[in-house]
């Protein structure tokens, strides 16, 4: 892989995954996307790239195997990991979820909306926000 | 057509039954609280439910999590304190005349049965045809294992795999214009969190949204 920025998106479901990358090709965004299966597999390749980390990582909470919560929580002890924005766009709206979340300093808790448009606009939202930051090197 | 009215007062009850049985309608069955409201769902399939909005909206819709799919009406003679997020087919004022009878019929009858439609799918691929049957394929897949292994965990009581696979297809539902099972799903999936025993009428339900589900993905990958 170049030395281009790019996102971890950490998700299990494949249609998700497809949803998310297939957006990002229709709105014209240009950016490179690693898909991990779960919090385990996303651990492994932070851990084989780290000279090479992502800009973001966009953290699904219901995974298999290391859930984001377990993933938050192995990641914050880590002085260089911990310093990577952390997006969780997830189906889930309760309230404990963004509450466990929140005490990890997530940058961003993004529900996945049904609606295509919405779910356009949030995309949208989360890449000219990180595109932007200085925190990120998108 | 089988109705159930959840009604305390017995005169409103009364006239009620002998409403609709002047409608031609035998099988209506009123329920006094939300005890034996559960009992019946369990043992019962009903067309549509009629509540008494001063038993409380918010207990209704925690049972009405259980039998989701179902549609419902309420009977207020205060509608404007109903929250409308709530949904219902239809509110009326008491009493339950015929004309409000044939309206609550008409109602239901109306409904068409949930039919999937291309609107969501095609709106997030946009009319891409490889993108749009590589997605329902995708998705046909996970609903063929869903179907396959949710029974036997469902026996198993296995609650924290059958919350994690239907967790996943409430999603789904929406994606493939079924916004009631979506529904359906999110209820039984907040019942099982709540360590509630999904009733078997409902999961066999499901059973019966996700082939409907799989019938229609697999036309849009034929061919």
């Amino acid at each position: 892989m170049n030395e281009k920025s790019y996102i971890l998106y950490l998700e299990d479901d494949p249609i998700d995954a497809l949803r998310f990358s297939s957006t990002l090709k229709k709105l014209n965004l240009e950016q490179d996307v690693v898909v991990k299966k779960n919090g385990e597999e996303g651990l492994q390749w932070l851990e084989d790239n780290r000279s090479y980390l992502p800009s973001i990582i966009l953290l699904d909470l219901n995974m298999p195997r290391m859930n984001g919560i377990e993933f938050l929580e192995i990641i914050s002890d880590d002085h260089d990991l911990n310093k990577i924005p952390v997006i969780v766009f997830t189906t889930s709206s309760n309230k404990s979820d963004v509450d466990s979340t929140s005490a990890y300093k997530v940058a961003g808790y993004m529900v996945k909306p049904f609606d295509h448009s919405d779910y356009n606009s949030v995309i949208q939202i989360i890449t000219d926000y990180w595109g932007n930051s200085k925190l990120s090197h998108l | 057509m089988n109705i159930l009215y959840l009604e305390d007062d017995p005169i409103d009850a009364k006239f009620a039954t002998m409403t609709f049985r002047a409608l031609g309608i035998e099988t209506f069955t009123v329920s006094k609280d939300f005890e034996s409201l559960s009992e019946l769902l369990l043992v019962n399939d009903y067309d549509f439910v009629l509540t008494d909005m001063k038993l409380g909206m918010d207990e209704f819709m925690e049972h009405y999590h259980r039998f989701l799919g179902i549609p419902y009406i309420m009977i207020s003679n205060s509608p404007r304190e109903l929250d409308l997020g709530h949904r219902p087919k239809g509110i009326f004022s008491k009493p339950i005349s015929k004309d409000k009878a044939e309206a609550m019929l008409d109602l239901v009858k109306s409904s068409e049965p949930e039919v999937p439609n291309h609107e969501y799918l095609f709106g997030i691929t946009e009319g891409d045809a490889d993108l749009l049957k590589e997605m329902a394929a995708l998705i046909e897949v996970q609903f063929r294992q869903a179907n396959e292994g949710l029974p036997k965990l469902y026996e198993e009581g296995n609650n924290k795999e059958v919350i994690s696979i239907i967790h996943k297809m409430v999603g789904k539902f929406s994606v493939i214009g079924m916004p009631s099972s979506s529904v359906l799903f999110s209820g039984a999936e907040q019942t099982l969190k709540s360590d509630i025993e999904l009733p078997r009428y409902q999961f066999n339900l499901m059973l019966e949204k996700t082939s409907k589900a799989i019938t229609y993905l697999s036309s849009l990958t034929a061919g």
